[in-house]
């Protein structure tokens, strides 16, 4: 296989989908659907890893370092940059098994609860008015049906008092500007409707800004719309996401920004130089005004390999803590459906013709290819893993969320 | 077949699609200046080690041909039962094998053959192992320079395993 044919899972599964979608047209029979008790498609169980606890990493603690990493983790206040982009009912039992608090959980990819292929992947949809809105309703129908274990967090308050309660919080945001089609107002309804996160753009430049995607020399800070939304979003109280944007773009937000900004998630590119890396200096930009560079879990961002274990996701805390200070440091995950692309290929939603031709394909494998980190119940190996490398409990604290919930309490409130 | 053309409609017809989504591949990596290419290796914390033997001097250049890999834990006692997933890669060209490895478990306690190995180009490679045992997971990993110091592609010496 040649290595321009080379394609994200993302990528494939909207292929496959674009795929599937022409089923009928080829006469092939349709794919069999049955809609889950929550009214979609939430979670492939014959995912390992959508249930899996996540491996115990060992880093070799004394049994006193490992009983003060339990008391310690206990008492945090966890915040992931980026903690899902699908919804299953699994992921609340990760994020409670692993101490999780809250996280940015990103809504707008067509239908978080139908992510099959022939119902899901057209990222023609994706952040839309119209994805962002269901997502919204579907996400409060969830939380409604897991009031017990789960809650909003819209604001900084709602994060303490998911801690208190021992309920996961979910603080909606979203990976692009799409659903605003030019229209700043729209910032304003949805922010009313729970929306609290908003990357500017996704890896394309868009009419804000320029993504981490674009050429070198095509790159632009922000238009004169994106110094619109920075300046609305500031008002009405949500927060600035980078993560995706090309380091322009980060540094031109931060400037722009009266309130500091976040990059929820992205790589270094001083550590491994690949597309959703960005450079030093726009990370010090960003802690410059206060703000906080989420470290991303994927193997290839963090290690080049498509394999890697939390000891490559630790130095690249170390290595964000050099660049940016250890107040300006958090971590986000980035998973979406913990899972590997061989796991969703055997797996019976499929069509067997379609997986045999994507199959041909070589892909960014997911989640399970991080040891230590394979989806939410992880958050542990970092506390303990930071404890190992010597930091201080009240910098461990600052790194697993205080960071980003002092840039929420900034911004959002 | 029709399938593959779907797919490649989908590549080339509609690149604006393909290219608003995240598009993260494998990275190129350089070979390191230093590079540990021992047939032993341990995770940081020494909790499990691995070993390989083959049945020549040198691992041999495009030949498939078996591995002896031998696992032992922190005590030095042999782990049984593992579940290996082992691939290998040429970081520097990114892309692996030619053939999928299988590895099976032995009568020997700890020991277990790797059968369809084959390096089939000259350089970097490395050899990933994720061992699942006893409700643990580590990541090892062999570095190796493979055939640099051979002609070209020679499958003497190579078993057909």
């Amino acid at each position: 296989m040649s290595n321009k044919n080379t394609f994200s899972r993302r990528e494939l599964m909207a292929l496959a989908a674009q795929s599937a979608a022409a089923l009928p047209l080829l006469g092939a029979p349709a794919l069999a659907r049955e809609l889950d008790e929550y009214g979609g498609f939430s979670g492939n169980k014959n995912f390992k890893y959508i249930s899996a606890p996540a491996t115990v990493y060992d880093f070799g603690l004394t049994p006193e370092q490992e009983e003060h990493a339990k008391e310690l983790h206990a008492s945090l206040i966890i915040f992931d940059g980026l903690s899902e982009c699908t919804f299953y009912p699994e992921f609340i039992t990760n994020m409670k098994r692993g101490g999780g608090t809250s996280g940015n959980f990103s809504i707008g990819i067509s239908d978080m609860l139908r992510w099959t292929p022939d119902t899901v992947f057209k990222p023609q949809e994706w952040w839309s008015w119209e994805a962002l809105n269901r997502d919204l309703d579907a996400l409060y129908r969830m939380m409604h049906l897991f009031r017990d274990d789960a809650m909003m967090t819209l604001n900084h308050a709602d994060i303490l008092e998911a801690k208190k309660t021992g309920k996961v919080g979910f603080m909606p945001g979203t990976q692009n500007t799409k659903f605003l089609d030019d229209a700043v107002n729209r910032l304003d309804e949805m922010h009313r409707k729970g929306l609290r996160i908003v990357q500017i753009t996704y890896n394309a430049t868009n009419a804000v800004g320029a993504g981490s995607a674009e050429a070198p020399e095509n790159r632009f800070g922000l238009s004169r719309l994106g110094h619109m939304v920075v300046e609305r979003m500031n008002e009405v109280g949500m927060l600035v996401d980078t993560g995706h944007s090309s380091p322009e773009t980060m540094i031109r937000a931060a400037e722009v920004s009266t309130k500091p900004i976040v990059i929820s998630h992205a790589g270094m590119l001083s550590k491994v130089n690949q597309t959703r890396a960005t450079t030093d200096e726009a990370i010090r930009a960003v802690a410059d005004k206060g703000g906080v560079m989420g470290v991303i879990s994927t193997p290839t961002a963090i290690a080049g390999s498509d394999k890697c274990t939390v000891e490559d996701m630790l130095d690249n805390v170390d290595h964000a803590v050099n660049i940016a200070g250890v107040d300006g440091v958090g971590f986000g995950s980035d998973f979406i459906i913990p899972a590997t692309f061989e796991q969703i290929l055997s797996a019976p939603e499929w069509d067997e013709e379609v997986v045999a031709t994507i199959g041909e394909f070589e892909v960014w494998p997911w989640s399970d290819g991080h040891v230590g980190w394979e989806n939410n119940s992880a958050y542990p190996n970092m506390t303990r893993g930071l404890i190992k490398r010597g930091y201080s409990d009240e910098d461990i604290a600052k790194i697993m969320g205080g960071n980003f919930l002092r840039v929420i309490k900034d911004t959002i409130g | 077949m029709h399938w593959l053309l779907l797919l490649l409609l989908s590549i080339f017809v509609l690149p604006d699609t393909a290219g608003a989504m995240d598009a993260i591949g494998k990275v190129r990596r350089e070979r390191p200046e230093v590079l540990d290419t021992s047939a032993t290796v341990a995770t940081r914390y020494g909790t499990l080690q691995a070993s390989y033997e083959t049945d020549f001097l040198e691992v041999p250049l495009n030949g498939v041909h078996s591995w002896r890999l031998s696992l032992q834990d922190k005590q030095g006692q042999p782990v049984t039962g593992a579940d290996i997933v082992l691939t290998a890669d040429m970081p520097e060209h990114l892309h692996g094998m030619t053939t999928t490895p299988q590895v099976q478990d032995t009568q020997t306690p700890g020991l277990y053959l790797v059968r369809g190995m084959n390096f089939h180009m000259p350089g970097y490679w490395e050899v990933t192992l994720d061992i699942s045992e006893a409700g643990s997971r580590h990541l090892l990993r062999f570095n190796l320079i493979v055939g640099e110091n051979q002609r070209g592609p020679d499958r003497k010496g190579a078993d057909e395993s």
